[in-house]
């Protein structure tokens, strides 16, 4: 699948549900939870505020700011048409000085925006405005092929990061500063971006936002590593010991990993989301971990990757998504053990038919970071 | 100056009790008391959210890593914060600020009501950094009665927040040294023959592991006509470059144009003429006209850069850009305690690019440069 294939199914979706234009906006305030709706229908990652719209006709226009940023825009937006302007306000009411004549409008991502301005664009579409977001990005539960691509660089990307984190970790470093230097490290590596949520402790109870902890001998380095790949995210969720782990936390680990295969098994088109959540979870309650699969200790087993869409959305037991070929996202167990504290593994997943494939060369095990 | 947003800014955000920043952030939270009580207004909410928290970081030190948040600031009594994250980040959020209440927003218009209802205020509320506040979460707050009728005290705070303590300008020349070890390394990598965005980055990396917590970055790959983000590495040598870099370290933004080059280019050595005239006028009461003016006739006729476009820049402190905006409009005159990042930008096809810029403290008397590429400045 290509862009033009996926906003081929996005007219196809507006046809059915009689909206004449869609308007996408985003705020650019990049989010690693959720899609942006620009990016998704211009192809085009913004750096400020920013509308997109696309007609039921197939022609589209993208509206940057601020207006220096249009160059930029010009080159790489896969729009019609694209406008730029240090007043987003007002150019959008010069596309819809009119507004009845682009009929039913649905709009993506209002809410983002600061409240007075969704106040003054809802004023301008008037009676004709409807809530697009479902729809658009449904369009991009499935990933294009360049998606794809920027995927498994973003894989590899990550896995060159956690091998760099292995050399580099040592006992007194800031938690903080380590962090920064692995999203340093991954820039250089190429990624636009990187989610780099990592955390340690000797008995950590969850993954959080570093701090200014140092690190400890004994400690459980938990790393959430997830870098952007030319707008395309991808993460490994990944955990290694400062020194020597006992044969306890190899042990449990284990079982998680055990778990998280488990899980990426049942991953298959026609499947639906909840039987991956079903399958890492029955592993733990095998295991006697039942109470620890339960909200407050846990929320997901996995999730959606962007930037477009965070679609096919979490990997959680009540998600009935069925899968199809192309939708990627990571599986993560990510499981408090009493025993030991909370293990990070999780590997990102692109489902194909008849299996899925996991895009790192190698599933995740417990490191140890001689010290 | 707009920069891509990155996600999830990584480095030391933790609440560093020295008993300077203490005082500090007693004598902001005395202000706003004081300013509270000239007002009356029962209780102050500061709304926060990410790229940007601005004020929420200014008085609480909290930093929005992932989702918005909001401080509940009494007249009598101790704060609140409410942070939109899951439960699970709030002790995370808890160690960046001396705010001892810090908890999941969760329904918005509940926690906030529990608030109302255990302060008994019902109304006399003031509202701060509302207009950013998103259209979803907004439409959360209708219910709360109490809110209809809330004054905007987003000014008067902003006013407040514009005179720089001693204490802050020392913050504010640590994050000037962090942007000046960045640019240093983003000139040897380019001496060393380094292609453009290896430079860029290479800048960024010094400064995260100089302490910054936030590093942002514009660089052009033709000369200065147009600027980019980082969007992917690329092999493309480029002379002269030319780049922004941004950093921000203990709450503190620095920010900064450098040009590195083999050759020496004659609208630059204008452009730097026409800003060392320009801070040479640069105190309490002069007016973007004022500076303008000063810096004439070197600015001659070249044209004005789109990057900046005819301003001269702004205030920088606890957010990239605030008050004053020197472009002319309202508020743009310079008052004493201001820290400004003045910019110049000039050029055009025909006579190539410069983009020019320092960082300004007004004093009293006159200004204080904390920061410049200018080739002439010593003034570290």
């Amino acid at each position: 699948m290509n862009h033009a294939d996926r906003i081929g199914l996005l007219l196809q979706s507006m046809d059915a549900e009689n909206i004449d234009a869609i308007v996408a906006f985003s705020n650019a305030a990049h989010h690693v939870d959720y899609g942006d709706a620009v990016a998704l229908l211009s192809g085009f990652k913004p750096l400020g505020p920013s509308f997109t719209v696309l007609h039921k006709t197939g022609k589209s226009m993208l509206c940057v700011s601020p207006a220096w940023d249009g160059e930029r825009a010009r080159t790489g937006a896969r729009t019609d048409d694209v406008e730029a302007t240090d007043d987003l306000l007002k150019a959008f009411a010069g596309q819809f000085s009119n507004s009845s004549s682009f009929g039913r409008v649905g709009t993506a991502d209002l809410g983002k925006m600061p409240h007075g301005f969704a106040a003054d664009v809802k004023r301008a579409l008037g009676d004709h405005c409807s809530k697009a977001d479902t729809i658009l990005f449904a369009a991009a539960a499935r990933k294009t092929d360049e998606e794809i691509d920027n995927a498994r660089t973003a894989t590899k990307i990550a896995e060159q990061t956690y091998q760099y984190l292995l050399e580099v970790a040592q006992p007194g470093m800031p938690e903080c500063h380590l962090a920064a230097d692995l999203k340093s490290h991954s820039r250089l590596l190429g990624a636009d971006d990187n989610f780099m949520m990592f955390h340690a402790g000797n008995h950590p109870l969850a993954v959080q936002p570093s701090n200014g902890r140092k690190l400890e001998v004994g400690d459980l380095i938990l790393a959430e590593i997830t870098p952007s790949y030319r707008g395309q995210f991808a993460q490994i969720c990944r955990t290694a010991c400062l020194g020597e782990a006992t044969d306890q936390q190899h042990e449990k680990y284990e079982i998680v990993v055990r778990a998280m295969k488990n899980g990426i098994e049942a991953a298959r088109p026609g499947v639906p989301m909840k039987d991956i959540c079903e399958g890492v979870d029955e592993v733990l309650r095998a295991e006697g971990y039942g109470e620890y699969c339960e909200p407050p200790y846990m929320n997901r087993r996995g999730h959606g990757l962007g930037i477009t869409s965070m679609e096919p959305g979490n990997v959680g037991l009540k998600n009935e998504i069925i899968l199809e070929d192309g939708m990627f996202f990571v599986v993560h167990p990510n499981q408090y053990i009493p025993e030991v504290g909370y293990l990070l593994c999780g590997e990102p997943i692109l489902i194909r038919d008849p299996e899925a494939e996991v895009l790192t060369a190698e599933f995740a095990s417990l490191g140890t970071i001689p010290v | 100056m707009q920069t891509m947003h990155l996600v999830l800014p990584v480095g030391s955000f933790d609440w560093h009790p020295t008993p300077e920043l203490e005082a500090e952030s007693r004598r902001r939270m005395s202000a706003v008391h004081e300013i509270m009580a000239a007002k009356d207004w029962a209780g102050l909410i500061v709304f926060g959210d990410i790229p940007d928290p601005g004020i929420l970081s200014y008085l609480t030190n909290f930093s929005p890593r992932l989702r918005a948040a909001m401080a509940l600031i009494p007249r009598d009594g101790a704060p609140r914060i409410l942070s939109f994250d899951g439960g699970r980040m709030i002790p995370a959020g808890q160690e960046t600020t001396w705010v001892e209440d810090v908890r999941p927003a969760a329904e918005i218009s509940e926690t906030l009501g529990e608030w109302l209802a255990e302060t008994g205020i019902e109304g006399n509320l003031a509202l701060c950094g509302f207009q950013e506040m998103p259209a979803d979460i907004f439409e959360n707050l209708e219910t709360v009665t109490a809110l209809a009728g809330a004054q905007d005290a987003t000014a008067d705070l902003r006013d407040m927040a514009r005179r720089k303590s001693p204490g802050e300008i020392g913050l504010i020349r640590s994050a000037c040294e962090i942007l000046d070890a960045a640019c240093d390394v983003v000139k040897q990598k380019h001496e060393s023959g380094a292609a453009a965005t290896d430079c860029v980055l290479a800048g960024e990396s010094e400064a995260r592991r100089s302490g910054a917590q936030d590093a942002r970055c514009l660089f052009s790959l033709d000369g200065g006509a147009t600027f980019v983000p980082f969007q992917n590495s690329s092999e493309q040598i480029v002379d002269p470059l030319i780049a922004y870099l941004a950093v921000k370290a203990e709450g503190y933004w620095a920010d900064g144009f450098i040009r590195v080059a083999s050759e020496v280019s004659a609208i630059e050595d204008d452009a730097w003429r026409a800003l060392r005239s320009m801070i040479s006028v640069a105190r309490p009461g002069a007016s973007a006209s004022d500076l303008t003016a000063a810096g004439e006739e070197f600015i001659g006729t070249y044209a004005r850069h789109p990057l900046v476009g005819e301003s001269l820049g702004n205030g920088i402190g606890v957010s990239l850009e605030t008050p004053p905006t020197l472009d002319g409009q309202a508020d743009g005159s310079l008052r004493s305690g201001d820290v400004v990042s003045l910019k110049l930008g000039l050029g055009d096809g025909a006579s190539g690019h410069a983009l020019v810029s320092a960082m300004v403290h007004i004093g009293e008397d006159g200004s204080d440069v904390l920061w410049s590429a200018d080739p002439e400045d010593n003034h570290q």
